[in-house]
């Protein structure tokens, strides 16, 4: 495979990237990697870019008729962007976690199954469906209601089942926008439990607003303002000692 | 429509109790506003009771003169001719032949160009089939039925050369056409109406369109879509002019689309364009008829109203 050529590259890189709204710049010449088995976390202030960047690669920005990007993104080393690319398959690799729970309004087995389904596979659906749902830390909560419909889940409930699903699909990266967002405290809290249970198998990135989450549950912290990377680097560090002025007032609420 | 009425009522009263010290002139407007609206719903509820009203009381004048039973399972139809009689069914079928031919083309043409405009088509090509549908949903059903006598059923007799000059299988397929935008329409609010989040889901898994609106889009807004159906099959019982031309006035217990027909509609428009004299039970047969009619179409939007409210109770 290509990324044994540098495994320090990360399992997903830009170049200058820069993602564009029609004449509108959201994301400015940013290079950045992503580490594997890493949880990077994106902040900064509403606007500057963060799920445009995210969005950006598992390819969800191809529904958008004025989005283009100039700059390239690897991922396993491969530009994501180059018209061989398979995006299905880029989905199946990347999943993504969305900020309101999203179940289909089908039966919680079915949810698990779906994604696998449609990408051929007919076995063991039943193992599948237990094993997600014990990484996903739901397993308890539905075992006996599997074919009750996900819909009527708890907030909480549903995104752990989204999460599920998309660890039935075995991702290599999981993309998570707010994925808290919608929900309350303890909810909140269980997910980044599950966070922390799945960075030992998968490569997360995390958008999310709360300064606290992204100190408690990220191995990295991107620090996005205004479309541009203002600093990138170790969680810890960059909550404790901020390279830049900009991140420091951030992190200190005085702006955002 | 009491409700609505009673609704109407209520903020009239509280309006003027409320707006008392507000400038006078807009106060009079307001309650002017709501005064013309409130004698419309009036207007509206008083015009649907007396047509049930006049239906009930000559359908049972009917049913003094010919028993109810002859007329609901009676197989022949010659209400004009001597000897009368009074079998309704070969008007029904009449009708379901138009319903079920019409159903066969308008459901899936509708449905399919709804999902093709939704998922599909691009901005070009939506901003020169949305006005088409619309136009095509404005055209007169005169012009309708001219176009399947004189497009539509020739072309037909080129592949069936037996075809009757007025035959069931041409009004079917231009009673379609007619319902056709009607049902494209309703699918697509109901797929469009979805949260954008559930085909978000759908995509980001790695499915298609094809799978994304096969699996999740049409499943998820299927009772609204079934209620779509409905709405569009209830039109496609009322409606005459069309099929007149088309399919004809020969009240016949047939299954065969190649041959004239006659629908309830078609045989009430045959008797109040003729001189059937009024009080005759020639005339009332029309009331009966009208009364079947208006009984099938009350239950198929009914059925079509449940679904719809089932669809609202399930997306939140
Ligand atoms: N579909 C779109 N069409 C046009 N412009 C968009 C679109 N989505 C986002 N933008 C613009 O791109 C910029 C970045 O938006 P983005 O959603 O990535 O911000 P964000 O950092 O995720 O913000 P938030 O924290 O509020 O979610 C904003 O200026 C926004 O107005
Ligand atoms: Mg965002």
């Amino acid at each position: 495979m290509v990324d044994s050529i540098d495994s320090n590259d990360g399992i997903f890189r830009t170049q200058n990237l820069n993602l564009y709204y029609g004449e509108n710049r959201a994301v400015k010449d940013v290079s950045i990697s992503f580490k594997k088995k890493e949880v990077t976390a994106i902040i900064g202030p509403s606007g500057c870019g963060k799920s445009t960047l995210l969005r950006t690669l598992n390819r969800m920005n191809d529904f958008i008729d004025i989005f283009s990007t100039k700059g390239e993104i690897f991922f396993q080393g491969e530009d994501i962007y180059r018209s061989s690319q398979d995006v299905a398959d880029l989905r199946k690799r990347v999943g993504m976690v969305f900020q309101r729970p999203n179940p289909f309004l089908k039966s919680i087995y079915k949810n698990i199954v779906w994604g696998p389904q449609i990408h051929g596979t007919k076995k063991d659906l039943d193992e599948l469906v237990e094993s997600s749902l014990r990484k996903a830390g739901l397993w308890d909560e539905v075992k006996d209601r599997l074919n009750d419909l996900a819909t009527n889940l708890s907030g909480g409930q549903q995104q752990r089942l989204c999460i599920a699903r998309t660890i039935a699909m075995k991702p290599e990266v999981i993309l998570m926008d707010e994925p808290c967002s919608a929900l309350d405290p303890r909810s909140t809290a269980r997910i980044e439990d599950l966070i922390g249970e799945l960075r030992k198998d998968y490569t997360i990135v995390i958008v999310t607003h709360n300064m606290q989450q992204a100190a408690r549950i990220s191995d990295k912290t991107a620090f996005f303002y205004e479309g541009e990377l203002v600093e990138f680097g170790d969680t810890k560090s960059l909550f404790t000692k901020p390279k830049e002025k900009r991140t420091e007032d951030y992190i200190t609420g005085r702006f955002g | 429509m009491f409700h609505f009425l009673k609704l109407i009522m209520r903020s009239l009263l509280k309006r003027s109790n409320l707006f008392k010290a507000n400038s006078i002139k807009k106060d009079w407007f307001d309650s002017f506003v709501k005064g013309s609206l409130g004698l419309c719903a009036l207007i509206s509820i008083i015009t649907t009771f007396s047509i049930i009203f006049i239906l009930g009381k000559e359908t049972l004048l009917f049913f003094e003169q010919v028993p109810i039973g002859d007329f609901l399972f009676g197989t022949k139809w010659e209400p004009l001719l001597e000897p009368q009689s009074f079998g309704v069914l070969p008007l029904i079928s009449g009708t379901f032949l138009i319903v079920i031919g019409s159903s066969l083309v308008a459901i899936p043409a509708g449905l399919l160009t709804s999902i093709y405009l939704g998922e599909y088509a691009g901005p070009r090509t939506k901003a020169i089939v949305k006005p088409i549908l619309e136009i095509l949903a404005g055209i007169p059903t005169v012009v309708y039925g001219y176009f399947a006598l004189t497009v539509i059923t020739p072309m037909l007799k080129m592949i069936f050369p037996s075809i009757e000059v007025f035959n069931a299988l041409s009004g079917s397929i231009v009673v379609g056409i007619m319902i056709l935008p009607m049902i494209s329409s309703l699918c697509d609010d109901a797929m469009s109406s979805l949260p954008r989040s559930l085909k978000e889901g759908g995509y980001a898994m790695g499915a298609t369109s094809f799978e994304v609106v096969w699996s999740i889009l049409v499943p998820t807004a299927l009772p609204r879509i079934v209620a779509a159906f409905i709405l569009a099959i209830s039109r496609a019982i009322g409606e005459t002019m069309a099929v007149v031309m088309a399919a004809g006035a020969t009240p016949k217990m047939t299954m065969n689309f190649l041959e004239s027909i006659q629908t309830m509609t078609s045989y009430i428009v045959q008797v109040s364009l003729g001189d059937t004299p009024a009080g005759g039970v020639e005339y009332q047969t029309c009331f009966a008829v009208g009364a079947v009619l208006f009984v099938m179409t009350l239950v198929m939007n009914i059925i079509g109203r449940k679904f719809y409210k089932r669809f609202n109770l399930e997306i939140e």
